[in-house]
């Protein structure tokens, strides 16, 4: 910034961000959500690598481990870390036309078409992952 | 017309008396159609001759008249009264206040000269300048289509003022001119990419942003900069790729 050395009464003001800059307003909260979904997504790899550690314990060590995610405190849990992972699938699938734009000729490609796209890839995804594990895997 | 009338609180600070930024509350006829800008202007005409704050075209064109109106960033022509029950009118938020309602924009400006915000050919410097220019560059109208969007900033800086990263660090190039760097490395006649592609690689490039998307919330004409921030990402990362089994195009 230049400061103007003929003027003396120039002093201007600088406004320092807050820490509470993002409970300005609704748009930014919901990005702190959004960020914030991570956390659970963290914490939901960790309990899952916990699980791969004790199935590399052995059998007796596995078992144990499946039977403690009957814990009602381990089962809100994931409901909440579901209901967080969703919101950010939500969100990446809503800014992924942002950045990946189709086009042919003069034509592009509406961003509902590539919202839409990533649902049902998501949800034809998930259905064979979970056909997978509910009639084959185990 | 009517009689209604709105309290309007507008910030004020005048730097050689004032050690912050204070608020002063008028109240303001108005109707149908009285826009803020227009309010601010009743309240130097006829209650506080000394308020200061920038306006030009009235229409949305010139990009001088960015407030914060009820803590969002908003042009004064373009918002108007009859959406609010009460107003608060402050300078935009993120820059320096010069004075009452002006901004200190002088970094934002210069950040937009920075990324080189011109056509570049390459061989511009074999160019005989004494001689006028006979070639054409030409481009369809499928060509201008990709970055006609990111051509209509009005340099207003509202997309600053809306954006957190910038708000922490005000080196952060920002949404307009990272936009307007997308802007003319889309450009077909442009062949001027690899010079800015530094600008966009830096700290204090692309990868600044968060994609929190506030900027292209707030933007009066509609440029959407977080998608042009985040298409350079793309630019950028291809850069990267093709730098690391050195591939890119050098000089």
């Amino acid at each position: 910034m230049s400061t103007s050395e003929k003027t003396i009464y120039r002093k201007p003001y600088v406004q320092n961000q807050s820490a509470s800059w993002w409970l300005k307003n609704k748009f930014y909260i919901w990005y702190m959500v959004r960020e914030g979904t991570a956390i659970f997504v963290f914490l939901y790899a960790l309990i899952l690598m916990l699980g791969l550690l004790r199935l590399a314990q052995g059998e007796a060590a596995w078992n144990a481990w499946v039977a403690s995610l009957s814990n009602p405190a381990y089962i809100v849990f994931h409901g909440i870390a579901l209901i967080a992972a969703m919101y950010h699938v939500h969100t990446f699938f809503k800014m992924f036309p942002k950045v990946i734009v189709i086009r042919f000729g003069n034509w592009k490609m509406p961003e509902s078409y590539l919202i839409a796209g990533q649902w049902v890839g998501f949800v034809v995804c998930t259905a064979v992952i979970l056909g997978i594990g509910l009639f084959v895997g185990v | 017309m009517t009689d209604m009338t709105m309290k309007v609180r507008v910030q004020r600070y005048r730097p050689e008396v004032d050690e912050q930024p204070w608020m002063q509350e008028f109240d303001v006829p108005y109707t149908e159609d009285t826009s803020v800008l227009e309010a601010i202007q009743f309240i130097k005409d006829e209650l506080e001759p000394s308020l200061s704050f920038r306006w030009s075209c009235r229409m949305a064109i010139c990009g001088s008249c960015g407030y914060m109106v009820n803590g969002e960033p908003k042009l004064g022509c373009k918002t108007f009264l009859r959406d609010y029950k009460d107003l608060e009118i402050a300078s935009l938020e993120n820059f320096p206040i010069e004075r009452d309602l002006v901004a200190d924009l002088n970094g934002f400006i210069e950040k937009l000269e920075t990324i080189k915000p011109y056509i570049i050919r390459e061989n511009e410097k074999d160019l005989d300048t004494s001689e006028p220019i006979t070639e054409a560059f030409t481009q369809t109208p499928a060509q201008l289509s990709k970055y006609k969007q990111f051509s209509q900033c009005i340099n207003c800086g509202l997309c600053y003022a809306a954006c957190p990263q910038f708000g922490r660090n005000p080196e952060f190039l920002g949404p307009a001119a990272l936009a307007l760097a997308f802007r003319y490395n889309s450009d077909n006649r442009d062949q001027g990419s690899k010079e800015r592609i530094p600008f966009l690689n830096a700290e204090e490039g692309v990868w600044s942003c968060t994609f929190v998307g506030y900027c292209s919330e707030v933007c009066p004409k509609s440029v959407d900069p977080a998608a042009a921030i985040n298409q350079g990402k793309a630019l950028s990362a291809a850069d990267y790729g093709l730098n690391l089994i050195s591939l890119a195009k050098k000089d």
